[in-house]
């Protein structure tokens, strides 16, 4: 007797509006959010890395030049596919966007 | 936080040889330095050379030198 009992079924939760906001996410939108997580990640490592060696002349003139690329490219995405950030972090195109872009579950 | 200062035990000795155990040294070649007990030591990282934000980001550090991934046992290997 197998007594295995059956996988209980997750019933599919996204809703329907969610489907058309994770459809028309393009590859050229997830290469962009991953070029920004990229650097955004070398940011934080350097910045905790600097935390512990302020004087560090060299970590830190990589810092700097890791920011704007960081901006640039944010700015980029944004342009393109709406604010990254709220609550005065970000502008947005009318109509408002925030609450219509795609959330990070949905990519 | 100084940078590579141990706090050191005068005259401390390798390994406190407690009765009724065997007279081991707690340092395999007693290289190290008779440091404090039950003090952490974190040496001090000198950044060299990083990896690139994609490498880094898929890596999960950008500084060579703390790398040190858990090995993920190949299916069929536990290490039970």
């Amino acid at each position: 007797m197998d007594n295995k009992q059956e996988m209980p079924q997750i019933p599919e939760a996204v809703k329907p509006e969610d489907k058309v906001k994770a459809e028309n996410i393009t590859s050229s939108q997830t290469q962009m959010l991953l070029e920004i997580q990229r650097l955004e990640f070398t940011a934080i490592e350097l910045n905790l890395y600097l935390d512990t060696h302020p004087n560090d002349q060299k970590a830190l003139s990589l810092y700097n030049s890791v920011v704007p690329q960081l901006k640039k490219c944010i700015e980029a995405y944004e342009q393109r596919f709406g604010p990254l950030f709220h609550f005065g972090m970000s502008t947005s195109q009318y109509p408002w966007q925030w609450i219509n872009s795609p959330w990070p579950w949905d990519l | 936080m100084h940078s590579n200062e141990y706090h050191l035990t005068p005259n401390y000795p390798y390994a406190p040889n407690l009765p009724g155990h065997p007279n081991k040294q707690s340092y395999p070649g007693g290289s190290m330095p008779p440091l404090q007990l039950a003090h952490a030591y974190v040496p001090w990282q000198h950044m060299g050379n990083i990896f690139s934000p994609a490498e880094g980001l898929a890596r999960g550090t950008i500084f060579p030198e703390l790398l040190s991934p858990y090995s993920v046992p190949k299916r069929g290997e536990s290490n039970g």
